[in-house]
């Protein structure tokens, strides 16, 4: 099968290609703030074609199942994030009743970035975003997505832009506490973009799925009670001193185009 | 010169989209690989300066994206179009359909192993086996399908230009 080589090319060959790339050009170009307003109305319609890719099946046809179903996930996820915040607040409170001197502020310093891409490497779980070291941003720093969701933290920054490591990331460790009896601490680890599960935990520890999982304040840069997931499952094998819980994000990793970094000193 | 400057910026168009929105899609979609679909291509036409100008700009790009030490990947990027040219030039003269899915293999593979090597030397981390031959699959497959539709769409332009000058 031969073909002799074309020394022009039709550019009616292009152009509907051309569009189509240009429309990606916009999408990578939603950070920068004077295109904002142009910008703004397109990403709606990119984010809406994006949500036809990560529906499931079963919610084509049945657009009002979906939606209620929607709605329902959403009230739980806030009511679980309400729940954890308060429960966070209680602690505090008894640590702030033995140590009247101490008060604790939760007026973060917040970097809002946009995300421009997964990254080189899809190996990784990692994100890239549009603010760097020019805004304060330091390796190490939580990056949230609404109120206090942890997305992940920050692995690498250069001047302008962050390579964020996900929470579901191989090579992503977080102190967490479970919100159980005891206020169980461990590290949370990636499973290759798969999973997330917190390993050697005691095994007379007392852990159900559906208690929730904060950060326990131990890393660097990272406070206190940012909401992580929830337990979904433990796994406790007989005759073993340790137990392995797996923790579902209480928010999918991949759907967030717009996140915060919180800026610590 | 519009007509180089028309390349230039689809090239660019391109490297974008491979960085913007395909590595966003979810799986197994992410695996596509329209840069390499593209440099496979180009290492088949009879003038070089589009498979460099090429290489050069989707590598910058990638490199604008990456964290490893800047021009790395560029450089690969470069190596692997090198070797397309001599083995377009030596071994694949024929310009079949199978010599373009065998330079679109070797060029997924060659990508995914330098990949693989920079992130080992960067991070000091291999992932499983298993992951890296089933990234590597989806990545051959479905860079591949691109790779067969730019030839088919090459013949069809081809004999349409054909059928014009007899007609």
């Amino acid at each position: 099968m031969r073909f002799p080589v074309v020394g022009q090319v039709n550019s009616r060959i292009f152009i509907p290609f051309a569009i189509i790339v240009a429309g990606a050009i916009l999408f990578l170009l939603r950070g920068i703030t004077i295109l904002n307003p142009v910008i703004s109305p397109i990403n709606k319609i990119f984010f809406q074609a994006s949500n036809v890719f990560s529906s499931s099946p079963k919610d084509l046809g049945q657009p009002d199942l979906a939606l209620e179903n929607e709605l329902l996930i959403e009230e739980v996820r806030n009511l679980k994030i309400e729940n954890a915040v308060l429960r966070t607040q209680v602690e505090e409170n008894e640590l702030l009743r033995q140590q009247l001197n101490f008060t604790q502020n939760y007026q973060f310093n917040y970097v809002t970035a946009a995300i421009l891409s997964r990254g080189i490497d899809r190996a990784f779980d990692q994100v890239i975003i549009d603010r760097g070291s020019a805004d304060g941003i330091k390796p190490g720093m939580p990056v949230i997505f609404g109120d206090g969701l942890l997305l992940g933290k920050v692995a690498a920054v250069q001047k302008s832009i962050s390579n964020i490591r996900l929470i579901s990331d191989q090579l992503s460790k977080v102190a967490v506490s479970i919100q159980n009896n005891g206020q169980t601490v461990g590290v949370l680890e990636g499973s290759f973009g798969l999973s997330t599960k917190v390993e050697l935990i005691p095994g007379d520890v007392e852990i159900e799925p559906g208690q929730i999982v904060v950060t326990s304040g131990l890393d660097p840069f990272v406070p206190a009670g940012l909401i992580v997931g929830e337990i979904e499952r433990v796994e406790k094998k007989t005759n073993e001193f340790f137990q392995t819980a797996y923790v579902r994000p209480l928010v999918q990793l991949s759907e967030p185009s717009i996140v915060s970094v919180i800026v610590t000193e | 010169m519009w007509h180089k400057i028309f390349i230039i910026g689809i090239i660019f168009i391109i490297g974008f989209l491979q960085v913007s929105f395909i590595q966003s899609l979810p799986a197994p979609w992410h695996h596509v690989n329209l840069m390499l679909a593209t440099i496979t291509f180009l290492a088949f036409r009879r003038t070089a300066w589009r498979l460099w100008s090429a290489a050069l700009i989707f590598g910058l790009i990638l490199d604008l994206y990456s964290f490893y030490l800047f021009g790395v990947v560029a450089a690969s990027i470069v190596f692997i179009s090198i070797i397309n040219r001599l083995l377009y030039l030596n071994f694949f003269t024929n310009r079949a359909l199978m010599s373009f899915m065998a330079m679109g293999f070797l060029n997924v593979v060659a990508y995914s192993l330098i990949i693989r090597l920079i992130s080992l030397t960067q991070n000091s981390y291999w992932p499983p086996f298993s992951t890296v031959i089933v990234n590597m699959f989806w990545s051959t497959i479905l860079t591949e399908a691109l790779v067969i539709v730019f030839f088919v769409v090459q013949q069809m332009h081809y004999r349409r230009n054909q059928i014009h000058s007899h007609g």
